[in-house]
């Protein structure tokens, strides 16, 4: 622990940031600090990306590590840390931050101050999830994301807004409670919440049945976040009513935090259990990802489809985690290889599916601000009149179904790579998956908004707008870039992944 | 057996400030003329900061003795002092414009503030089961007097009138309890009878068939101040007709005086019969919790709902209790856990309660649909509501979560994983309810022509104290948590009778 | 059975029918007095304990004076109040029931329970003491000073509560204890 706390300066700057909000009055001031301050940030995450060096992490290491007492009673640290598997995260939330709030600017006119200082107080919680190493702290970071999301999504969401908020509020708490107890137990058995230490003490004195109650309180927890199939529920309500920005932040961010739980805690801390219980989280994996398919096909408001395609989508990346979680207990080297391979291919997942969706909820905001509805049946033809927003959807859409040479198809090729070397079987049904989304989005997106006769009603729909453009264009940059060249992140996360495994064995 | 007068003038320092204090404030009412006169509230001021420096002076040295062979000051007492005498601060602040709107008998209204938190001390030390039901009678009594205080509001009258009838029963069962304990072991003195259930020839079935209805009856009256389920049906009405104020004492000061209580005859006198008593405050937890937060759900006056709320809250406490091990390391014991809760009540039970009273006092409402658009009204009033609800669902960082922790701490260290699974599935339920009020001040627009909610010096100085406090404990509990581990102990040294 | 225990029995179904009649009666001059008879009965039951003054007190204080001030009472409050509206279409039954369960779980408890008898006797303590007067207030004025003391400000709570309640201009029943 050396020099500045960077870590803790970039998870507070948003909170300082919201601050000042607080303090303007003018709207535009309000939303040119928002718009700066989260640029800046989004620097300092990008600085972080490349000041940290994965591949000179051992096992159980972490770069730029802080650690200061906070609760001496109860042995809680305030203790910060960043390996190859969060920088990742950590960019990706403050680029599609800075997005949304760009977007946002736009947007937005009614509460203004109350709707920026919301949205950066919300980036705290992200990045602090991200960057804890004590469990106490990662469960206050974890609970403190989901106040501003409520009242984002309360404020200035779509019609049914409260139901959709306070049930993605009690629904996420009913899963951290659960997990809160666990972490208790965890703490009674060992003595310690130090997330760097408890993988490989012994839990509950080696008691399985403990060990699986703890296991499944925090499974439930994350499997709620990701969303797996059955805990998917609150996700078409919360995504289809929040407003745009926070539907980007949603889908791009969150679910990305419950993945990240699984991979961060579950598999280190349990690896055992998890060995044990891994045709569970396998099945519902598979599950999600072709139900999730399934439903989203069967979706005639354009939000509401993409918004099961997340679930579908995070059913790859679980797939993967399920995987490298069946083959725990082996060391042949073909099985470890497929293993990081699955592992890789779900984080990437995790960075794709939120460049890939942030993308697709920025587009569905931009019909839905001019023609006021997401009724895929009121569109057609629209090919011709919006061009740009055209070739934006078509790109987007592309990559959300795994079209080779862009982001998506890299993390679903590994992560079936993995998975068909470690479970078959299994895999085999997930890759319906990638069928059953291609006719969707082709079918439902492409063809029924932009191919055929043109509804006449949308003669005259102004295309994008500059900032529209502004925002996107990033966004489409990255995933076809880490499509056709995704070697510099695959080597960044894959030495936090082999880092992470290694842990393991 | 001489009293030794000098001693005890000290050990009970607090107490006779507060008598004095409260005896003179009945006489300078008969002096004073003016009604909204500051000299009265000052005075009371005066007494209580006084009473709570003595407190803190006995806490901080260390004072670990027995007054008049009856009262305990011990680090349990000391505790409850500063708690009690802190909740009277805090509604004493918010109470002075509260009561000269509202009658004439404010001199009276303070007198009888300090009396009740004398009644709170002196329950929470109290050694001998004469002196603990003569003290509980006390605060039964004055708490009936302060809930009916406002004499021609039929509500008022009602809340008290029930309050006195279901008290006077539920003291009933509890002194017969009393003396059927008693008649077990010969005795009223709490340690005397711990230690007659450990003599080797006592252990005999005779003895448990009139202790467990002795337990049965003293739970009963005991949970009657606690607003356990199924002693809790005079809390809604009474809390609902009280002055605001006197609802905020209830919730937490005799709340905190029945824990008291009940941690000095649960776990000082009969740690033998834990067996029993543990699953029978398993149950009630069970059944307080759950009741008090599915009734919550449909509540409309916010008077009513921080009733309920409160019941269900009593609920999250006694699993503390109920999970207690005595000699387990801080904070897997129970007990500490049952106090950092209570502390955090305070803080931000005392806090809703003012921001409903501010509320009350510059609109005359309390019905929830009328907090709509409260953040364009009082943007900052609206923002201490949120931390309050936060605190008592017991979401991070506030004061509640770090209460809820500890609770639930002591309940997995003991393996009551069925009652752990409750108490956060209730938490959970919670939620709904306290967010429907955030969904009133935030969503909801504001009604035409709505001013902004003024808020009187002392009410903001009040509603300040106990924001800071329910985020400080949060974000800083480890002054708290110490407090609590050093607060544990009961009375060691015994002077001979 | 001895002569003693026969005493303590008619004494005890006194007071217990007296207590019933009090709260059965319809009439309130009726149930006062049959309040007066239950605390004779226990004064007679506090004789055979061997506490002559206690007994003195129970009357002088309770009959005489706390009963008196409550014949004054009904007797300023008029007619016979209305009559009680039931809520609950079962209740008296189910109280009935309830009561009888208790009665019965009480009783068998309390059969089987090994009570710990006083060491000595009433009448040799009282001896040592110098008469019982003077054992009461050595034990009132030293052991348990503070319930006394403390019994004073309940009853000085009492009053003032009385004077915030009932005081002009509606009449309120005072707060009773």
């Amino acid at each position: 622990m050396n020099g500045l706390p960077i870590l803790s300066i970039i998870t507070f700057a948003p909170l300082v940031a919201a601050l000042v909000v607080l303090l303007l009055n003018n709207e535009r001031a309000i939303k040119t600090w928002s718009v700066v301050s989260s640029f800046v940030i989004f620097l300092l995450t990008l600085w972080l990306w490349f000041a940290v060096d994965p591949k000179a992490l051992g096992p159980g290491e972490f770069a730029f590590l802080e650690e200061y007492s906070w609760i001496p009673a109860i042995n809680v640290f305030y203790r910060m840390g960043v390996d190859g598997l969060s920088v990742p995260l950590i960019t990706l939330t403050g680029l599609l931050t800075f997005l949304s709030i760009f977007y946002s600017t736009y947007v937005i006119n009614h509460r203004v101050k109350e709707y920026f200082f919301l949205f950066l107080f919300l980036e705290v919680g992200m990045f602090g999830v991200f960057t804890s190493l004590d469990y106490f702290l990662f469960y206050v970071f974890w609970e403190i994301g989901l106040v501003p999301m409520y009242f984002l999504i309360g404020i200035w969401g779509g019609p049914r807004r409260e139901y959709a908020a306070i049930k993605f509020f009690i629904y996420t708490l009913a899963g951290s409670v659960l997990m809160l107890l666990a972490i208790l137990g965890l703490y009674f058995s060992t003595g310690t919440f130090d997330l760097t230490a408890l993988p490989g003490q012994e839990l509950f004195g080696g008691n399985f049945v403990l060990k699986s109650l703890a296991f499944w309180g925090i499974f439930l927890a994350f499997a709620i976040k990701v969303p797996m199939w059955p805990f998917h529920t609150w996700l078409p309500d919360a995504h289809v009513e929040a407003p745009t920005a926070g539907s980007v932040i949603l889908a791009g961010i969150l679910l990305k935090l419950g993945g990240y739980g699984f991979l961060r805690i579950l598999m280190p801390i349990f690896p055992d259990v998890f060995n044990a219980y891994w045709p569970v989280v396998a099945v519902l994996a598979v599950i999600s990802i072709v139900y999730g398919a399934l439903v989203a096909m069967a979706q005639w408001d354009l939000k509401k489809l993409i918004a099961y395609s997340s679930v579908n989508h995070m059913g790859y990346a679980m797939l993967g985690i399920a995987a490298a979680a069946a083959t725990l207990n082996s060391s042949d080297p073909a099985v470890l290889d497929s293993r990081a391979i699955a592992v890789n291919g779900a984080i990437f997942q995790f960075i794709a599916h939120g460049l890939i969706t942030g993308a697709l909820f920025f587009l569905v905001g931009v019909i839905y601000e001019r023609a006021h509805t997401r009724d895929l049946k009121a569109f057609g033809g629209l090919g011709a009149v919006v061009p740009k927003y055209y070739a934006f959807m078509a790109a987007a859409t592309f990559a959300s179904l795994g079209l080779p040479g862009l982001a998506g198809f890299v993390s679903e090729f590994m992560v079936f790579r993995g998975a068909f070397a470690l479970i078959p079987y299994i895999a085999a049904i997930g890759v319906l998956g990638i069928v059953l989304t291609a006719a969707m989005y082709l079918w439902k997106i492409i063809q029924m908004v932009f191919l055929g006769p043109l509804n006449e009603k949308w003669k005259d729909l102004p295309d994008m707008h500059w900032w529209e453009i502004a925002t996107l264009t990033p966004l489409v940059i990255l995933f076809t870039l880490f499509g056709v060249y995704p070697k510099p992140i695959l080597d960044y996360v894959n030495a936090g992944v082999v880092a992470l495994l290694d842990l393991m064995s | 057996m001489q009293i030794n007068w000098a001693d005890t003038s000290f050990l009970l320092a607090p107490e006779i400030l507060l008598t004095v204090g409260a005896l003179i404030v009945l006489v300078l009412d008969l002096l004073i003329e003016d009604d909204t006169s500051p000299v009265l509230p000052g005075f009371t001021l005066l007494a209580l900061v006084s009473a709570f420096g003595a407190a803190a002076a006995h806490l901080v040295t260390g004072v670990d003795d027995v007054a008049l062979f009856m009262f305990a000051a011990d680090p349990l007492t000391h505790f409850f002092r500063l708690l009690g005498i802190g909740t009277a601060l805090l509604v004493l602040l918010v109470s002075v414009n509260y009561v000269q709107a509202r009658s004439k008998h404010t001199g009276e209204f303070y007198s009888l503030l300090l009396w009740v938190t004398l009644a709170v001390v002196l329950v929470a030390g109290a050694h001998d089961l004469i002196l603990l039901y003569l003290a509980f009678e006390f605060l039964s009594i004055t708490s009936y007097v302060l809930v009916g205080w406002l004499r021609d509001d039929a509500r008022s009258n009602e809340g008290a009138m029930k309050y006195l009838l279901f008290g006077a029963i539920s003291s009933a069962l509890m002194l017969y309890g009393m003396s059927l304990l008693y008649g077990a072991t010969g005795t009223t003195r709490l340690t005397e009878i711990a230690a007659f259930f450990t003599i080797p020839e006592t252990q005999i079935t005779g003895l448990y068939s009139i202790v467990v209805p002795a337990l049965v009856f003293l739970l009963a009256g005991i949970g009657f101040k606690i607003s356990l389920v199924p002693f809790h049906q005079w809390a809604p009405d009474a809390y609902e007709g009280a002055p605001t104020p006197v609802a905020a004492f209830l919730s937490v000061g005799s709340k905190s005086a029945g824990f008291a209580v009940l941690a000095r005859v649960l776990l000082e006198a009969m740690p033998a019969f834990q067996e029993h008593w543990t699953s029978l405050l398993v149950v009630l937890s069970i059944l307080t919790m759950t009741l008090g937060n599915l009734v919550a759900l449909r509540q409309t006056n916010m008077k009513r709902l921080l009733a309920y709320s409160s019941i269900a809250q009593a609920g999250y406490i006694l699993m503390g209790l109920a999970a207690y091990s005595a000699g387990a390391t801080f904070p897997a014991d129970g007990l500490s856990g049952v106090l950092i809760y209570l502390v955090a009540y305070l803080f931000t039970n005392v806090g809703v309660f003012i921001g409903a009273v501010i509320f009350e006092q510059a609109t005359g409402s309390v019905a929830i649909s009328d907090y709509a658009g409260l953040i364009r009204r009082s943007p900052w009033l609206a923002f201490t509501f949120v931390v309050f609800f936060l605190s008592l669902a017991g979401l991070p960082p506030t004061a509640g979560f770090v209460g809820k922790l500890a609770v639930f701490y002591a309940t997995v260290a003991k393996g009551l994983y069925f009652l752990a699974i409750i108490g956060v599935l209730n938490s959970v339920v919670s939620v709904y309810y306290y967010f429907n009020v955030i969904r009133q001040m935030f969503f909801m627009p504001a009604p035409e022509g709505a001013e902004r909610v003024r808020m009187p010096a002392s009410m903001g100085l009040a509603l300040a104290i106990s924001f800071v406090g329910t985020l400080l404990i949060g974000f800083y509990p480890e002054p708290f948590l110490n407090l609590a581990n050093m607060s544990r102990d009961f009375i060691s040294a015994l002077p001979l009778l | 059975m001895s002569g003693a225990e026969l005493f303590f029995y008619v004494l005890a179904v006194l007071a217990i029918t007296s207590a019933l009649a009090m709260i059965f009666t319809p009439r309130p001059v009726y149930a006062v007095l049959f309040m007066v008879v239950n605390f004779v009965a226990v004064a007679l039951l506090y004789l055979q304990l061997e506490a002559p003054f206690l007994a003195a007190v129970q009357v002088l204080v309770y009959a005489g004076a706390i009963m008196v001030l409550f014949l004054f009472v009904v007797m300023l409050m008029g007619p016979a109040p209305a009559p009680l509206w039931e809520h609950i279409p079962a209740q008296r039954p189910l109280a009935l029931l309830f009561a009888v369960g208790l009665l019965g779980a009480l009783a068998t408890a309390i059969r089987k329970g090994a009570f710990t008898p006083l060491t000595g006797t009433m009448s040799s303590a009282i001896a040592t003491a110098g008469g019982q007067s003077q054992a009461l207030a050595e034990h009132l004025y030293n052991r348990y000073l503070l319930p006394f003391e403390l019994t004073s400000l309940i009853l000085l709570v009492g009053i003032v509560g009385a004077v915030v309640l009932a005081r002009l201009p509606r009449q309120k029943n005072p707060t009773t204890d």
